[in-house]
């Protein structure tokens, strides 16, 4: 004969994934989502930054004799523009026929060589993305130029190769992602156990499939432990395929749309990612439970889903708090504080800073606090005002 | 006879919603006032009230689903205050509150309910067979619940009450919102499990319910036994209507 556990669990796996809708919002979608949302942000990104590879600039009065005229050809091959015709290539640009028009003061070199601080005047249209971008790479290269005339002394100046960030690039990437991923996994994992549980608990309670499984002999702990077991697993589900639309996506982000080593996620070993499955489990099970306990008091998953909101602005907040610490917490004691104990231990997986203890008290005190919600859930199950109120 | 079902004097008031409280002019609401009555084996006992009366209370009382505030009921001498689980284990439970889920099959909530109920396979499948067969319940055991008319969940929902082939069954309005085809099949149906010495008890506000089925009956109004014995005696061969409205005017006064 079966645990009535474990049929309990069986049957609420079988219930979501008998829902095709809940499958693909709860499950698909989160990590598809993902993955589209930051690779568009990134292509998007790497258009705005990179100068576009057809464009057409004029300049007027090029000061050729100075190494910024060599350098203006260089990068932009400019037609040069006689001054009677700048209102005409002013209009140009004003209809998107032209991207840049410069124009050197006539006297530019004088004035350079007297210090007299030219203006140099730039023309373009912050409505063309080729304009906006072309305009960005002149007013950078300009800027670079002015810098160079008053130098005086060079900072890390990039020479022979030398590196001055003594940070190896996997120290880079786990420091970037300690921060970001703790706050976006926690939210993202939360938003799947409010997606199953509510459904589970507010829902069974609405449509009255609840009292149909209280009347069986089985014990309401073994329904409520039963529930968080299944709604845990299915959350964990959530939760990993945000994290595959996050592995995949990050990068691209991060490299603006290209396949740069910025952000490369193949420097975590595969026991990294079980420690992290792990953390991610006993988290989604403490979860579940605090939403199946606020999901049992109410009526509707539609008024359980509004109760939630006030512990999802908790367990964000909580999230947050890793892009604002420099390390993960050393203390053990740290680690027996549900929720934040997953925060730190996210932090310090990915910032190759996690010890096995922290990570096993982590582990244990988010399944104790679970089993503890789970008994609450029990009694809330034996209540009648609870489990019948109109 | 064999007593096999004891209420003793179980009350049970109810702390009314704000949408009440207008209505009723008060804070709570008495829905049984010491109830007793008692059902022997293999008969059918029904409790025949108007609405409100406190039926489908004492039947969730009886079904552990609730608790009395105070008083008792035994199920082969089981207290349902003192030991719930064992009760739910003799008993098989049917009212229109408990729905079952959209996204199931018939099949699928069968073998679940058997599992939940420690049903050997081997008597699960037979069993099924049987149910499913009698309610026509094989011709659509794969289609999922939200799909079906009332009818079918109906009769999906009797199977799985009796899944277990339980001695006691409890069905709360077990023909209400049928349409006439299938309230018959639930009403022959209640005669079967009779003659199989199934005791019954059941809640209705249909007379002719109760005058087909039922062995003894006990009159429910405002949460007080009125009368409890059996039809004949509490008819005297008038009609069960109208000796139910004279027991009304008895205790409300007239209808209005």
């Amino acid at each position: 004969m079966k645990s009535n556990i474990l049929i309990i669990i069986k049957k609420e796996l079988h219930r979501f994934f008998s829902d095709k809708r809940m499958v693909l919002t709860a499950l698909v979608m989160p990590g598809l989502m993902i993955y589209l949302i930051y690779t568009f942000m990134g292509n998007a990104f790497s258009g705005l930054v990179s100068p576009p590879e057809d464009f057409s600039v004029g300049v007027v009065n090029l000061p050729d004799s100075l190494p910024l005229g060599e350098t203006i050809l260089s990068l932009f091959g400019p037609e040069q523009v006689p001054e009677s015709d700048i209102e005409n290539r002013k209009e140009k640009i004003k209809n998107s026929e032209e991207d840049l028009l410069i124009v050197f003061p006539a006297t530019f070199e004088e004035d350079i060589s007297a210090r007299r601080s030219p203006n140099i005047e730039i023309y373009y249209s912050s409505v063309s993305a080729a304009s906006g971008a072309v305009y960005s790479a002149a007013v950078n290269m300009l800027d670079e130029y002015e810098n160079s005339l008053a130098n005086v002394f060079d900072v890390n100046k990039a020479e022979g190769g030398k590196v001055y960030d003594l940070a190896t690039n996997e120290e880079t990437t786990g420091f970037f992602l300690a921060s970001m991923m703790p706050m976006l996994l926690i939210t993202l994992l939360f938003s799947g156990c409010v997606a199953v549980s509510t459904e589970s608990i507010a829902g069974e309670k609405e449509r009255g499939t609840m009292a149909t499984l209280l009347v069986t002999p089985v014990r309401r702990s073994e329904i409520a432990i039963g529930k968080i077991a299944g709604l845990a697993a299915l959350a964990l589900g959530c939760g990993v395929s945000s994290f595959i639309g996050l592995y995949f996506s990050l990068p691209k982000l991060m490299s603006f749309g290209g396949d740069s080593d910025l952000i490369n996620m193949k420097i975590y070993k595969v026991w990294d990612f079980a420690a992290l499955i792990f953390v991610l489990l006993s988290t989604a099970c403490l979860l579940v439970s605090l939403v199946a306990i606020i999901s049992a008091f109410a009526k509707s998953v539609k008024e359980a889903t509004a109760t939630v909101m006030p512990l999802m602005i908790v367990v964000v907040l909580i999230g947050l708090s890793a892009i604002f610490s420099a390390s993960a917490k050393t203390g053990i004691l740290w680690y027996s504080i549900p929720v934040y104990n997953s925060v730190q231990t996210i932090n310090g997986i990915f910032s190759f800073n996690y010890s096995m203890p922290n990570t096993i008290v982590t582990i244990v005190s988010n399944f104790i606090c679970s089993l503890i919600a789970a008994l609450v859930l029990t009694q809330m199950f034996k209540s009648e005002k609870i489990m019948f109120s109109k | 006879m064999q007593e096999i079902l004891t209420v003793r004097e179980i009350s049970k008031t109810f702390n009314l919603s704000a949408k009440q409280r207008k209505i009723e002019k008060a804070l709570k609401k008495t829905a049984l006032d010491k109830l007793s009555f008692s059902a022997y084996k293999g008969e059918i006992f029904g409790l025949l009230g108007p609405n409100g009366a406190g039926k489908t209370t004492a039947l969730r009382i009886l079904s552990t689903l609730i608790q009395p505030d105070s008083g008792d009921a035994e199920i082969e001498g089981i207290s349902v205050r003192k030991n719930p689980d064992e009760v739910r284990k003799k008993i098989g439970f049917l009212t229109s509150e408990l729905k079952l889920d959209d996204y199931f099959t018939p099949n699928y909530l069968f073998n679940f309910f058997s599992s939940l109920y420690k049903v050997e396979p081997s008597f699960m499948q037979r069993r099924k067979k049987e149910l499913f067969e009698k309610f026509g319940i094989d011709k659509f055991a794969e289609v999922r619940i939200a799909d079906l008319s009332t009818g079918m969940k109906q009769k999906v929902s009797l199977a799985i009450a009796i899944v277990h082939d339980p001695e006691i069954l409890i069905f709360d309005e077990p023909t209400n919102g049928l349409d006439v085809l299938t309230a018959k099949i639930v009403t022959d149906f209640l005669a079967e499990l009779k003659k199989q010495g199934k005791t019954i008890v059941l809640s209705t506000h249909i007379f002719s319910l109760i005058e087909k089925v039922c062995d003894r009956v006990g009159i429910i109004i405002n949460g007080k036994m009125t009368v409890c014995d059996t039809l004949g005696k509490i008819t005297e061969n008038r009609p069960l209507e109208d000796v139910f409205f004279d027991i009304y005017r008895q205790e409300v006064g007239e209808l209005e």
